[in-house]
């Protein structure tokens, strides 16, 4: 029996957005990240940042812990398991993808 | 039609970011020119007991303290001068299991090295031990290519031409070692103190405001 080719409506939207893939890409490399991070290796301001983290948190893909380091604010951001899991099944689906097209 | 997202990059970016202030590196190259030092204070020592204690002691105690002590200090110094910079990356720490395997593997690989830099040592001759040896470290550190970090080539290539000079040159033991572990160590100190540089010109610590996620 073959895989079924996916077609681009199957990928998880939430996480194909490129600014999206690429906080997820870089959260599941490590265990966890801080805002700083994230703000410096994505280039997007932090604004853009905030909301795109907002959105991957009210989907469960990341859990976001604000705690002070000192007096300084420090926000601490993670994949969750199922962030984990929807990354890994994108990835699948991509590499599927780009080798059937 | 559009190009797939370089995910393979995205992956090595937190693993090269471990390395993006040299302070890994300076570690690494503070324990080659410790060792270089251990070669050299016996031989500065008349003969008696100290000069045999310290022939004893002081090259396990250096690697020993190396492999105890450098990520702690590497850790302590990015807290104060990377993380407010750039930012902060807790990496995944391995299981028991996976700890136990890698302590094991880290244990056995050692042991091979030694045990094949000695071999090489009686078949060729103590005089082209450098250049084994040379060839060991410039591999292991070529391997920082993985992540797409080219001084470290550049490093694997000085390494070699360290090891292979003085070979050549063939100084009178101990300076053979004394000159192969200092100019090993002083290459790693340079490549760090040099990404170290780069690194505070290019980036400075934001204030508490800014820093709100």
């Amino acid at each position: 029996m073959t895989t079924p080719v996916p077609r681009w409506s199957d990928l998880d939207r939430l996480i194909h957005e490129p600014a999206r893939l690429m906080i997820v890409t870089l959260l599941y490399a490590v265990e966890q990240a801080d805002f700083l991070y994230l703000l410096h290796e994505t280039g997007l301001t932090r604004g853009n940042l905030s909301a795109h983290l907002s959105k991957l948190e009210e989907a469960g893909y990341v859990q976001i812990t604000k705690t002070f380091r000192g007096k300084i604010p420090h926000t601490l951001v993670s994949l969750t398991p199922a962030g984990r899991q929807a990354f890994e099944t994108y990835r699948q689906q991509l590499s599927r993808f780009i080798s059937t097209s | 039609m559009q190009s797939p997202p370089p995910l393979q990059e995205w992956l090595r970016r937190p693993l090269r970011y471990w390395y993006v202030d040299g302070l890994t590196e300076m570690a690494v190259g503070a324990i080659f020119s410790l060792l270089a030092l251990t070669e050299l204070v016996p031989g500065l020592l008349p003969p008696g007991p100290f000069k045999s204690l310290a022939q004893a002691i002081l090259q396990p105690l250096v690697v020993i303290g190396g492999v105890l002590g450098a990520r702690p200090l590497v850790r302590f110094l990015k807290e104060r001068i990377t993380y407010p910079r750039t930012g902060q990356v807790r990496y995944r720490q391995p299981g028991p299991y996976r700890r136990w395997l890698l302590g094991s593997l880290s244990f056995l690989v050692a042991l091979g090295t030694a045990f094949l830099v000695t071999r090489i040592g009686a078949a060729v001759g103590k005089r082209w031990l450098p250049m084994a040896s040379a060839f060991l470290i410039a591999f292991v550190t070529a391997l920082g290519w993985q992540l797409h970090l080219v001084r470290m080539l550049i490093l694997a290539i000085y390494i070699l031409g360290a090891g292979i000079g003085v070979s050549i040159s063939a100084p009178a033991d101990p300076l053979d070692a004394v000159l192969f572990f200092g100019l090993v160590g002083l290459g790693w100190l340079a490549s760090g103190g040099w990404t170290l540089w780069r690194y505070l010109r290019h980036t400075q610590p934001l204030d508490a405001v800014e820093d709100a996620g």
